[in-house]
């Protein structure tokens, strides 16, 4: 199968989406890729999905006759079950926002003057859950599975 | 009174009373989350995508499907879904008595409000729909992808209309009653809508849409929602008072004050409260409804009533 190039991006994108670098079908097939290989997930997304967000994308097109990021991010998370859609936010907006990964800073924030976090309990009690987070990703689930049967 | 004049009032009142105007103007706030959900709704219809609106008890999504039905002008059918929902409910049954005159024939058959909505091309509400049983939710998928619809009774095929449409309410998954939906529902319908309960200004103008008749203050109301809303965020409460809820003690409320001649004040306010919230919120195991709506009581109005 051959790939879609940014050239055949530019010939099929409406003429006012804002969104740079995708087009709703695009798009849509990126979305899908991620969020299939997305572990334990309700609903693996099937290619009526993949059919569903151009749709609806067109849709919403034709009625405001305008495309923004905050469309294409609706879009992908409607089309997606409610037990999912916080993941399908999170996969949307990275697809659309490569550099603004959740826990880095853009270039205007990091020279914006920071506020002074009090130290306090709320800040003791994140830290232990994305270590817990990192310990997680690192277990292999195969020691997991023997461990619950032991 | 005799029988026979009693057998002739029911059929004068049920003549009387039959309703000619199906469809019903919805008052409905169209604002906030409302708008959004509307709006993706809208976009989904003309997609040719199935919607489903996810939300607690009373939180306005049949309301919203029911304007959207109304807005699009085509007939409107919904089953509210539950153990007892059979096919036979859904597709459509024989009338024993027209058998005995026409046989097994499509004139003896009479089709359910499902049948009627995807050959008819109107729009067809699934309430409740996750908590049907799976054989019965099974009996809508040809309609909905093949866009077939197979009447056993009467064994044969049908073409669904292009212009039939389908929306599903339903509460989340950790309710109880409720069950997972099969993955094959789940594939077809394609837009998933989550609807929460509105926030203060929303159900401000909700409660001053539904209660036109009285002249309510903004303070009482904001009084009605801070001990509706407060149901809503104490983890200690299972299900927590509705729209409904909120409506109906302003009502109630305005109701006994007009009775008692006497402005709408705090200790009326929570003798109303105590009516409606006891028995219309559902504590945690091992609470009290009752303790807690009047601790609650003391805590925003002042009083118990």
């Amino acid at each position: 199968m051959s790939k879609i190039t940014k050239k055949t991006v530019s010939e099929i994108s409406f003429q006012n989406d804002s969104v740079v670098g995708w087009s709703p079908i695009t798009f849509s097939i990126e979305f899908v890729t991620r969020l299939r290989k997305i572990p334990n997930i309700s609903h693996v997304p099937s290619i009526r999905t993949t059919l569903a967000i151009p749709k609806f994308l067109s849709a919403r097109y034709f009625r405001m006759n305008t495309l923004s990021p905050r469309d294409y991010i609706e879009a992908a998370v409607f089309n997606t079950p409610y037990e999912d859609q916080d993941i399908a936010e999170r996969i949307a907006h990275e697809i659309l926002f490569p550099r603004a990964k959740k826990g880095t800073k853009s270039r205007k924030r990091r020279n914006q003057p920071q506020k002074r976090i009090q130290p306090g309990p709320p800040q003791q009690q994140t830290q232990p859950q994305i270590k817990s987070q990192q310990q997680q990703q690192s277990v292999d689930p195969t020691q997991m599975i023997l461990n619950d049967l032991a | 009174m005799s029988e026979e004049q009693l057998m002739l009032d029911y059929i004068k009142l049920l003549h009387e009373k039959e309703s000619k105007q199906l469809k019903t103007e919805e008052k409905i706030v169209l604002e906030g989350q409302y708008k959004e959900a509307y709006n993706a709704m809208m976009d989904a219809y003309n997609a040719e995508l199935f919607v489903g609106l996810i939300g607690p008890v009373g939180s306005g999504k049949t309301a919203l499907c029911r304007k959207f039905a109304n807005d699009l002008d085509k007939p409107f059918n919904w089953v509210t879904f539950s153990d007892l929902v059979r096919p036979s409910n859904l597709i459509g049954s024989f009338d024993p008595t027209l058998v005995f005159k026409y046989g097994f024939s499509v004139d003896a058959f009479i089709p359910g409000p499902f049948t009627l909505s995807t050959l008819g091309g109107g729009v067809f509400l699934a309430n409740e729909l996750n908590r049907g049983d799976e054989y019965v939710l099974n009996s809508l998928l040809d309609a909905l992808e093949e866009r077939k619809l197979y009447i056993p009774s009467l064994k044969t095929w049908y073409d669904v209309d292009p212009e039939f449409y389908l929306i599903a309410a339903m509460n989340p998954a950790e309710m109880r009653g409720t069950r997972r939906l099969p993955s094959a529902i789940k594939d077809r319908v394609k837009v998933w809508i989550h609807l929460d309960y509105p926030k203060k200004p929303i159900e401000q103008q909700i409660i001053q849409t539904r209660c036109p008749e009285y002249s309510l203050n903004p303070s009482t109301i904001e009084l009605v929602l801070e001990l509706v809303h407060q149901t809503r965020d104490d983890p200690a409460v299972e299900l927590p008072a509705s729209i409904r809820s909120s409506i109906g003690l302003a009502r109630l409320g305005s109701e006994r004050a007009k009775r008692l001649n006497k402005p709408l004040d705090n200790t009326t306010l929570a003798q109303s409260a105590k009516l409606v919230l006891t028995e219309s919120i559902k504590m945690k195991p091992g609470r009290d409804a009752k303790k807690y709506v009047s601790s609650l009581l003391k805590r925003v109005l002042g009083t118990t009533g």
